[in-house]
């Protein structure tokens, strides 16, 4: 029970400075409340939607839990989901892509995966190595990489990647075929959502019951133990952020897939940070990544309805994360790595 | 007017790093007491808008950089303050501190201004803030670089920051509170912060949510960049500005599309971070 008590009071100080500033911007507080807190679960086109963009952040928040068990923290979440979305995009396109990825079917939608949860794992492996080989921390090479690709793959949507033919930046829309379908319409909630809470549970279970699984988490907690064990702290940071980066892919290929169907510029918009915030909520355990990402959620829909009510709109989500980081970096924290470490007198 | 080519381009590297220079003054403060600035980008990036803010409702440039100073050196300092009560880690509520001055700045100027994008001085205001001379800017801050480099090594409180995050130890045993020291490095980051953003924001006459573009960030590697000294960090930051001048030359042939070029700070700063051996990298 008192592990709940910091991710706890995370949320509930972030859903409080929300609260707050929608109730001081609206010329009409109690409506936009009431639309706040009533509206999300109004409706079934407010839940289902609430639940598939929760399905999104259940991948990627399991990713960077997984990077923050063997002790690294992915920063780069943000590019890694939006170059593999494009990737996802570009493969799926109605033309086929380039010469040679023109098979239709089974084949081209493995292959998008694939190649979207490959891109997402590359750029993620980049820190990683970095970290084992020059041992430059990953905290500033994931997000430095991360924003130095974000403004290239911006330019490639807005540019050389550009659907012609419509006013949006963005690249053309994929091939109906390849688009998974909505359980139940309008909401745009889909099978992605089981297979989200599926990989979850797994991640948890090799994390939890597996020898590699437990070679990771002692070499996150414990570096020194690791080595005298014989264990490869070296491997395990690269392993941990490779497979943050692939799930936050996999949370970039279903994005477009079942969600928007076309990579638009700003796909993302701080869903690689608000996964990280999951997954601190959660304490990095991936099966309670799935009821931090609902919740997260919920707030982000519940802001963007009362928004809506009140005719006024602002980036809540980044107050959301700035709030759950701040409560959440307190030493009381059960990740060690994660607690200070400076020498103090 | 200016004809030579040269001058004109030493002109515009000097506008260009003054404020790279305040914020890597501030980046170092904080690196002296052993915490990584991370929060250097959120703090110009609110500065600004700031200062834009309470000089479009006073039309006096002056009260709005005081105005930013404090605010921002409000925030850190209550930040710094709770980060050593509470024993947190410096890079995630640096990284709060990012992010909370997106959302904050993104709600002000939806609830002041009634919009979520630039927002611009008018009339009078922007005439006072667009006439303050840009390159201006560059002796001020080279002149703080080298008030900042005898204050560390004469002064006794400025010895007493530049050891801090080496040896707080030594610096208990002196009498000094490491804590207090600390937190004291936050605020004097803040004010480097304040003026690198007021900077921006006087140069453009206008606040815009990406006002900083990766400074805060460039000013980490500048840090090591300039061997972690305020007078090599002018050296460091005339560096980046040739660069990033060079860069924006090309933009205007047309050989690199605009966009890319918001990633270039961020490409050099990770290389730096890279190539910069381990013995002079921070500790966090």
């Amino acid at each position: 029970m008192r592990k709940l008590v910091q991710p706890a009071c995370a949320f509930a100080f972030a859903l409080a400075v929300i609260v707050a500033l929608l109730a001081l911007s609206s010329e009409s507080p109690q409506r936009t409340l009431v639309a706040f807190f009533a509206k999300p679960l109004s409706s079934w086109w407010y839940a289902g939607n609430l639940l598939n963009v929760a399905g999104l952040l259940i991948l990627a928040g399991t990713g960077s839990a997984f990077a923050l068990r063997a002790g690294a923290f992915n920063l780069g979440g943000e590019a890694q989901l939006y170059a593999s979305a494009l990737v996802a995009a570009v493969i799926l396109a109605p033309t086929g892509g380039p010469a040679g990825l023109a098979a239709e079917g089974f084949p081209r939608i493995a292959f998008a995966l694939a190649s979207a949860v490959a891109t997402g794992a590359l750029v993620a492996f980049i820190p990683g190595v970095l970290k084992a080989s020059l041992r430059v921390s990953e905290l500033i090479t994931s997000f430095l990489l991360s924003a130095a690709v974000t403004p290239v793959l911006d330019w490639l949507i807005s540019g050389p990647l550009r659907d012609p033919e419509q006013n949006l930046l963005a690249t053309r829309a994929i091939d109906p075929a390849f688009r998974i379908p909505p359980i139940a319409a309008p909401a745009l909630f889909n099978a992605s959502f089981f297979v989200a809470v599926g990989i979850a549970v797994c991640g948890a279970l090799f994390l939890g019951k597996t020898s590699p699984g437990y070679r990771i988490r002692i070499s996150g907690t414990a570096p020194e133990f690791a080595r005298y064990s014989g264990f490869s702290v070296k491997g395990a940071t690269i392993a941990g952020m490779t497979v943050s980066g692939a799930l936050h892919g996999l949370a970039g290929f279903f994005a477009v897939a079942g969600t928007w169907y076309m990579c638009h510029s700003g796909l993302t918009s701080g869903m690689g940070w608000g996964a990280l915030a999951c997954a601190l909520m959660a304490r990095a355990n991936p099966l309670a990544v799935i009821p931090a990402a609902i919740l997260y959620s919920w707030v982000e829909t519940a802001t963007d309805a009362a928004s809506l009510s009140a005719r006024f709109s602002f980036d809540s989500s980044a107050l959301v994360q700035a709030v759950i980081f701040l409560v959440i970096s307190v030493q009381t924290l059960g990740i060690p790595f994660l607690r200070e470490k400076r020498r103090r007198p | 007017m200016i004809d030579d080519p040269i001058a004109i381009a030493a002109f515009a590297i000097a506008a260009m790093a003054a404020p790279l220079l305040f914020a890597t003054l501030g980046a170092l403060c904080s690196e002296y007491a052993g915490a990584l600035a991370v929060f250097m980008d959120g703090a110009i990036t609110l500065a600004g808008f700031v200062f834009i803010a309470i000089t479009a409702a006073t039309g006096l440039p002056a009260v709005g950089f005081v105005a930013a100073s404090l605010v921002v050196t409000g925030l850190l300092w209550a930040v710094a303050v709770f980060t050593e009560r509470t024993g947190a880690n410096p890079f995630l509520t640096g990284l709060g501190v990012n992010l909370f001055a997106a959302g904050f700045t993104s709600w002000l100027s939806s609830a002041i201004f009634e919009t979520q994008g630039a927002v611009s001085l008018t009339g009078k205001a922007a005439a006072a803030a667009l006439s303050f001379p840009r390159i201006a800017g560059f002796p001020i801050a080279v002149c703080s670089a080298i008030a900042l480099a005898l204050f560390v090594r004469y002064a006794k409180p400025g010895v007493a920051l530049r050891i801090a995050g080496e040896s707080p130890e030594f610096l208990a045993a002196r009498g000094f509170s490491p804590p207090r020291v600390r937190i004291a490095s936050w605020c004097v980051a803040a004010l480097f912060a304040s003026c690198a953003g007021s900077l921006l924001a006087a140069g453009l006459g206008a606040w815009v949510p990406s006002l900083s573009a990766g400074r805060g960030w460039t000013a980490l590697a500048a840090v090591y960049l300039g061997f972690r000294d305020p007078i090599g960090a002018i050296a460091a930051v005339l560096l980046f500005s040739g660069a990033d001048y060079l860069t924006t030359i090309a933009q205007g042939t047309g050989k690199i599309p605009g966009t890319v070029i918001l990633g270039f700070p961020y490409a050099l700063s990770l290389i730096v971070f890279a190539v910069i051996p381990r013995s002079r990298r921070a500790t966090f």
